[in-house]
């Protein structure tokens, strides 16, 4: 997004704020790893994203993931994400903008990385303050873990 | 975001994340985050542009191979533009649509303008999931008419209940209101001109019967004595952005 001191000044309060509320850790974890060439990755979205026949995210916002295959196709895959402040008419175009499993699959084809995983997963990441989300974070961890997952693309909308 | 990327290092696994906000990531520090100076919603640039989002993925992924961190790093390329950025005209739908007078009875008259609206629109929204190979439309489980029908209802003395048992009022409102505002999109951005984000949010508000419902929504759930349905008013079914859009043009 552009920087807050470019955005008007009631959408630069709010971010501020949020920013305020935001949790300061005090720890730095740092995880080592092979080389790109070798990682399995997978991608754990905060979009909201879930398959068509998945049970919608709510509009009271909670920390449950849904589940993406690998193998789902763009077609299966909506948004039910509560917020109305941010751009869905890329995603409806392209679920790539958002959740790029097509591009990680290219780069696994083209052995940039080492593969793809079997398993995604998506949050809905309305729910506050995010260190909401630590008993579930953990949950995937080890689910990543069983499926040999070894590095993991956060990404936001 | 980065609350999660702290989480899953924790327990042993390497993350990289996109940033949508710098000053957030500046403050959460997670291990690895790329910056994006992309719009809300558009965290890999632009639809349909798969060399470019190769490039943000690829970048993020390099992250992985930093020996320390935490890294914040910035991507150095703004997104490619879908329209011509000269064109200060912007996007101006072809389809006439005129919006109702205030009906004194009830929602009857607003349900039958915008199952017009929605009629005059369906070629366009047809044309999209031809060319987009998909509708995102359907988070309700109702047809689209079904759910113009339900979301009507509720600016009647009456309000409907919920349409399914198994969630809330406010829910079930919401969902209806989010299909519609996708068909709407989607029949947008299949049209002439390549309209984006922007064009397509600020034609819906000001221009379509669609719009003026939601806006009308918003006043009724705000109203209203259900702790959900206020959620909604408050914030869940009008953007920040037109909400005070509204506020300037009525001083």
């Amino acid at each position: 997004m552009v920087r807050l001191a470019d955005l008007p000044e009631w959408e630069r309060e709010h971010l501020i704020e949020k920013g305020r509320e935001a949790p300061r850790f005090t720890s730095r974890p740092w995880v080592k790893g092979v080389a790109l060439g070798q990682r399995r990755v997978a991608i754990v979205t905060t979009s909201g994203v879930h398959r068509r026949g998945d049970r919608p995210f709510s509009v009271i916002p909670d920390t449950e993931y849904r589940v993406i295959p690998g193998g789902t196709e763009a077609s299966e895959l909506v948004m039910s994400h509560v917020s109305v402040n941010f751009d869905r008419s890329g995603f409806q175009e392209d679920v790539n903008v958002v959740f790029p499993v097509d591009r990680l699959q290219e780069l696994a084809r083209d052995a940039i990385i080492g593969s793809a995983a079997d398993f995604h997963y998506a949050f809905m990441g309305a729910a506050w303050p995010p260190t909401r989300f630590e008993p579930k974070a953990r949950e995937l961890a080890g689910l990543l873990k069983r499926d040999g997952v070894d590095a993991v693309l956060l990404t936001p909308v | 975001m980065g609350a999660l990327g702290h989480y899953l290092e924790v327990d042993g696994l390497a993350t990289t994340q996109i940033s949508l906000v710098r000053e957030h990531t500046e403050i959460m520090e997670p291990p690895r985050a790329l910056w994006v100076p992309f719009m809300l919603g558009r965290p890999f640039g632009a639809p349909n542009a798969p060399a470019f989002q190769r490039k943000v993925l690829i970048a993020a992924l390099r992250l992985l191979e930093a020996e320390r961190g935490p890294v914040l790093e910035d991507f150095p390329e703004d997104a490619p533009a879908g329209v011509d950025v000269n064109d200060t005209e912007g996007f101006a739908c072809p389809v006439n649509l005129s919006r109702p007078k205030p009906d004194p009875n009830g929602g009857r008259d607003v349900t039958r303008q915008l199952l017009d609206e929605l009629a005059q629109l369906l070629p366009w929204h047809d044309l999209a999931v031809k060319r987009f190979g998909r509708s995102t439309v359907g988070i309700s489980g109702l047809a689209i008419e079904d759910a113009v029908r339900y979301a009507t209802a509720h600016l009647g003395e009456t309000p409907p209940s919920s349409y399914d048992t198994q969630i809330s009022v406010a829910e079930a409102l919401k969902r209806a209101c989010d299909d519609l505002k996708a068909f709407y999109y989607e029949a947008a951005a299949a049209q002439p001109g390549n309209p984006v984000g922007d064009e397509i949010q600020k034609w819906f508000w000001r221009q379509t019967t669609a719009g003026k419902l939601l806006l009308d929504l918003q006043e009724v759930c705000r109203k209203s004595a259900d702790q959900g349905m206020q959620m909604l008013g408050r914030s869940l079914l009008v953007p920040r952005a037109v909400v005070h859009t509204i506020k300037l043009h009525s001083k």
